[in-house]
């Protein structure tokens, strides 16, 4: 009760002080007194983001941006134990004091919509029963019971043990997040392969960066991008693969940008839109400034360059000598490119779906512009070519060819290895490097090695203190990644999951797919919002404490920077009163996996020996997330991500790990000696870039010490086929939903339906051949006499469509419960090209509804950048349209109000190896309404 | 009786306040503030003549940007003599998206005006810039984030005419363009920075 009084008095609502308070509040009470009355509208909304007052000292906190995988130093600013403010962190290596909207407007949406409570379904679905709940689907306060967390967690423990002992621990799953600290992802890690001897684990960094990942393994053994982003200063050539970069990742954007404004190199976008990534570096310098429009053709075109520069720039080629001293398999690739990828032939074998956009000469201009850049890298020992690729190279069904293909042309004209060159994965969270460190994902273990690697299984086992051959038991089962884990469900082989810090909204084919799934299963979700879409499918749901909030923990962003996120220790509602039953995902996984755990025979007391030892003013005990960090950093000893480093600077000097990493303003790992610790890590990786003798890390990490050459293939021949067994998948449940059956209806036949995980052949193929999933009825499209009633009459699909974001918005939680951010894109919107819209007489501004063969969303139509619907701004080719899918739930999350859902209609189809789903090449029709 | 310098001048107020109030009623029109006009407006003076108050365009509104003139609310204090009743625009508030009702249309609030107040104006690019000169925007460089060291550009993505009337410089710096800018205010709605560091002014 003392706790309560203290808070009562100090969160008494006061718009005047919070006003003096706040660190907008200079701004915002000259505004105020402008318009008296606080009729301004933004300045209110801008106070709704936080209406309480916050006392006490002020101090600042450091920690990396919560949002994309820039990982931008910030500074949050902190009255007593409530965040005020964000400012951009001058010292920080990576933004050098500069940060984008999302960043500086990071502290709104956290006192916003809170999760205050333990909620549990009043009518779970229960997998030991065979019973399905009626309530799935809903949120609403009535569907469930408030019980108290210890009370939670034991019932939630007590039924995932049962399953366990019945069905055996493989079915029970989890999704984790790139946004979780890594501590976390490490307590996941142990909690589902140690603890459960789970293998279906994953995270949502599947659909973020496992192409890349896979990539990297397949090409340089490790899953370890080479890069810095101080290389972008020293680069001759810089170019961006899928990867809209000025609004997906802004401050590496302005940096490129700075850097060709100085010195005026030349760059090339890859990208099917007209993106202002594009026309940023056109206003630059027009003549340096080159565009793929290209909607699949990436592995072709890269294929080409190689070409080319064999063939006509031989000097730019490493020599056979260094290619065989360092790689295997190049003279294959060298065969393969110049017998089947000149430019001539990729453009003719690309007709069907980029129609020509790509031309001879831009391919050859290009492939020059490479060779030039390479020659002069080497001469000088500095410089090359910079590869970037975003999300969208790496969400294709042949994702982990794309990244093979930039490496293989990086390999060949070696740029790597120095300063100023290489190729760069932009992950697009911002930790979901460490999920993939962490090995959070299904078959991996910690530090780049797999769940097969059986000494590492012994190491790790040893490290997370399990009984001995506890992981090989894990290690007995499948690999199953997310997509597949869904199909498992609806199959009855998997029956619970966990959802920790991510939303299910971000995955493919939610209605026949991805929601059945989880009205089927028992799901155990962890979430910081009320109305969270997660909620809709929870039958235990845990209040958690977010960034800012935390008790510190790591993050790591795409340079290999480890960098702190600080927090206040504590969470609060919108009006300030502190959330009692809210604990950190971290100290929420240990707890499960204790009460798990010894349900299941478990010594859990030396497993999980962590203390509660911080202790905040209101009485709540956590978990020191420095004690899993320590062990983290013991584990890693001996592999690639070896950071022991930081453990003799804090036996010797006696400064701890995190402060470590605030001093150097970030660790790139890997840091394995004293030395290479206290100046921050590792800038560059491979060929003698980490310089140190005799570790066994620093060559390429297949067992020979070379890197591998892939050649990837692109051939369009059994295109049509192949894209139309797919598009049969998910159609007959799709076509049942639009009819409006019931979930339990859907669920019956979701589970009827054709998986694919029982078509492998038909995946590995698409593959092999780098296909679309969908294939739009583009004969349709060229007949300039049909309509649109027409396409919805003959029940054909004309469009392409692909999905990715829009600028002012990150994911589909945070930025749209900021008040700054949600008042700029306020409706989801549909960009069309301006013939296309002339011919189908299509509006701009007009309400249309998108529909696919498994579902539809609404949405604006935006024609041109001089749309009226703002902020739509890209110029889309002919045939192809763009939604973006961070305004998927901004209208509402429940079901009955959602209009803009866009993953209803995307496509399950996913990379063989990286598992990853094909978002950008759907067939889609536009029905006007009416 | 003798005053003192202060008594003298507290005794005068109240003489200099009728004074000048009688000199603000007896000024040029010229010196009244002139807000900023729904588009297609004629010049204040012309306007002013020729509006009769009737509401309409503030009817026709969708966004509700056009609001009436009242001295006596809050936030109208800048309502001059014989303003009052006016439509105008407070573009932080609500701005105007220059909205047509279906293709073909001229913008709605000019359509519907029975006086000629508000001049028709086509809902083509080359009649907006013609016949619309709502004001022009303009930028604090004190206090805006692109030029203070982040990068934002939220204000040239809300502009009708992006890349043109105002478009992304260097770490999306606004620029305007005052010839092409027709002040709708679209970039002053959406400033993230409070006060806003983009702002419409009259013409």
């Amino acid at each position: 009760m003392e706790n309560k009084k203290e808070t009562d008095e100090t969160l008494q609502v006061d718009r005047r002080d919070f006003l003096k308070a706040s660190a907008a509040g200079a701004g915002a009470v000259m505004a105020s007194k402008m318009f008296p009355g606080g009729e301004l509208v933004t300045t209110a909304q801008a106070m709704e983001a936080m209406s309480f007052k916050a006392d006490g000292p002020k101090k600042e906190l450091l920690a990396q941006c919560p949002y994309c995988g820039v990982g931008c130093g910030t500074v949050i600013q902190v009255q007593g134990d409530t965040i005020v403010g964000m400012v951009p962190d001058k010292d920080h290596p990576t933004n050098k004091g500069v940060q984008c909207i999302k960043g500086l407007n990071a502290n709104e949406p956290i006192y916003k919509d809170r999760l205050k409570y333990c909620l549990v379904r009043k009518d779970m679905s229960d997998p030991l029963t065979g019973h399905v709940s009626a309530t799935k689907g809903r949120f609403d306060d009535d569907v469930f019971d408030k019980v108290p967390l210890h009370e939670a967690e034991e019932m939630a423990a007590e039924k995932v043990a049962q399953l366990i002992k019945k069905f055996g621990g493989n079915s029970v799953g989890l999704n984790g997040s790139g946004q979780l600290t890594m501590e976390a992802q490490w307590i996941e890690n142990l909690l589902m392969k140690g603890v459960i001897a789970s293998n279906s684990i994953e995270a949502n960094a599947r659909m973020c960066m496992t192409s890349a990942a896979t990539g990297y393994f397949a090409t340089y053994g490790s899953d370890t991008p080479p890069t810095s982003y101080d290389d972008i200063e020293e680069a001759d050539f810089i170019s961006f693969w899928g990867h809209n970069a000025r609004e997906s990742h802004p401050v590496l954007f302005w940096r490129v940008a700075d850097h060709k404004r100085s010195k005026g190199i030349s760059t090339l976008v890859s990208d099917p839109r007209r993106t202002n990534t594009v026309t940023g570096l056109e206003d630059i310098d027009p003549r340096t400034s080159y565009h793929f429009q290209t909607l699949n053709g990436d592995i072709s075109y890269l294929n080409a360059i190689a070409h080319v520069i064999v063939t006509k720039y031989p000097q730019a080629v490493m020599s056979e000598a260094w290619l065989d001293k360092h790689t295997n398999n190049w003279r294959e690739y060298v065969e393969g490119v110049k017998a089947r990828y000149s430019p001539r032939q990729v453009v003719e074998n690309l007709k069907l779906l980029d129609r020509g956009r790509v031309k001879v000469e831009d391919i050859e201009r290009i492939a020059k512009l490479w060779a030039e850049a390479s020659i002069k890298g080497r001469e000088r020992g500095r410089g090359g070519v910079l590869t970037f690729w975003g999300i969208g190279y790496n969400q294709m069904l042949h994702g982990q060819h794309n990244t093979i293909s930039i490496v293989n042309l990086h390999l060949l004209t070696g740029n790597l290895g120095r300063p100023g060159c290489g190729s760069h994965s932009q992950t697009g969270q911002p930790n979901a490097m460490s999920e993939r460190l962490m090995g959070g994902l299904t078959g991996r273990l910690p530090f780049n090695k797999g769940l097969d690697n059986k000494d590492w299984r012994a190491w790790i086992n040893q490290k997370w203190r399990l009984p001995e051959g506890r992981l090989d038991v894990t290690a007995q089962y499948a690999n199953s990644m997310i997509i597949p884990m869904m199909e498992r469900a609806l199959k009855g082989d998997l029956k619970a999951m966990f959802w920790m810090y991510t939303t299910h909204v971000h995955m493919p084919d939610l209605e026949t797919l991805v929601r059945p799934a989880l009205t089927k299963m028992f799901v155990v979700v962890q979430d910081i919002y009320r109305h969270a879409p997660n909620l809709l499918y929870g039958d235990f749901i845990f209040p958690a404490i977010t960034w800012g909030e935390w008790t510190g923990g790591i993050y790591i962003q795409s340079e290999r920077r480890l960098f702190v996120v600080d927090g206040v220790c504590v969470a609060k509602d919108d009006m300030g009163k502190v959330i009692m039953e809210a604990r950190p995902d971290m100290d929420l996984a240990i707890d499960k996996a204790k009460l798990i755990g010894k349900k299941l025979g478990l010594d859990m007391d030396k497993i999980l020996p962590y203390k509660k030892t911080i202790v905040n003013k209101y009485g709540q005990k956590f978990y020191d997330p420095e004690d899993v960090f320590r062990d983290i950093v013991k584990a890693s000893k001996g592999s690639d991500a070896d950071l022991t480093g930081m453990l003799e600077v804090e036996e010797r000097d006696g400064t701890g790990l995190y402060e470590q990493i605030r001093r150097l303003r970030g660790v790139q790992w890997p840091a394995p000696t004293y030395e290479n610790a206290k100046k921050g890590g590792t800038p560059r990786r491979y060929l003698g870039q980490e310089k140190w003798e005799g570790k066994p890390y620093g060559a390429f990490a297949h067992a020979d010490g070379k890197a591998k050459f892939k050649l990837c293939e692109q051939s369009y021949t059994t295109l049509k086929e192949t894209s139309a067994k797919f598009m049969a998948i998910g159609e007959s449940v799709g076509k049942l939903k639009k009819q409006g059956a019931t979930s339990q209806e859907v669920l019956a036949a979701a589970e009827k339906q054709t998986f694919l995980v029982d078509n492998m052949a038909l995946l590995t193929h698409a593959r092999d051949n780098a296909l679309v999933p969908e294939l739009p009825d583009l004969d349709f499209y060229d007949d300039t006499g049909k309509t649109l009633e027409d396409a919805k009459k003959e029940d054909r699909y004309p469009f392409w469509l692909g999905l990715g974001i829009v600028y002012e918005h990150f994911h589909t939680a945070k930025t749209i419960r900021g008040a700054t951010t949600l008042r700029l894109v306020p409706e989801q919107y549909i960009e069309v090209n301006k013939n296309d819209a002339a011919r189908y007489g299509l509006e701009d501004g007009e309400r249309v509804r998108i529909v696919t063969r498994r579902g539809s969303y609404e949405a604006r139509v935006s024609v041109g950048t001089d749309s009226m619907v703002k902020p739509a701004r890209c110029e889309v080719p002919e045939g192809y349209t763009f939604s973006p899918w961070n305004l998927s739930v901004a209208d509402s999350a429940d079901p009955f109000k959602n209009r803009w859902l866009v993953n209803a209609v995307s496509h399950r189809a996913w990379d063989p190896v990286s598992g990853q789903a094909d978002y950008k090449k759907l067939a889609a029709r536009i029905e006007k309404i009416v | 009786m003798r005053w003192t310098r202060r008594e003298a001048l507290k005794n005068l107020l109240p003489l200099l306040a009728v004074l000048s109030g009688a000199f603000a009623f007896l000024r040029p029109t010229k010196a009244r503030a002139v807000p900023i006009r729904p588009p297609g407006a004629l010049k204040e003076d012309d306007f002013l003549a020729k509006c009769i108050r009737c509401s309409k365009c503030v009817e026709a509104c969708l966004d509700r940007a056009i609001i009436v003139m009242n001295p006596r609310l809050e936030g109208h204090e800048q309502a001059g003599f014989g303003q009052a009743g006016t439509p105008f625009i407070r573009p932080r508030q609500k701005a105007c998206t220059l909205c047509q009702s279906s293709a073909g249309d001229s913008l709605r609030c000019t359509e519907v005006c029975p006086t000629g107040a508000l001049t028709l104006v086509a809902k083509t690019p080359e009649s907006i810039q013609k016949h619309v000169a709502m004001g022009r925007a303009r930028v604090n460089k004190d206090i805006c984030y692109s030029f203070t060291g982040s990068s934002c550009g939220v204000c040239v993505r809300a502009c009708p005419f992006e890349g043109r009337a105002l478009r992304a410089g260097h770490f999306e710096t606004p620029i305007v363009d005052p010839e092409l800018c027709v002040g709708c205010g679209l970039c002053e709605r959406v400033c993230i920075r409070y006060p806003q560091a983009i702002e419409v002014v009259p013409v």
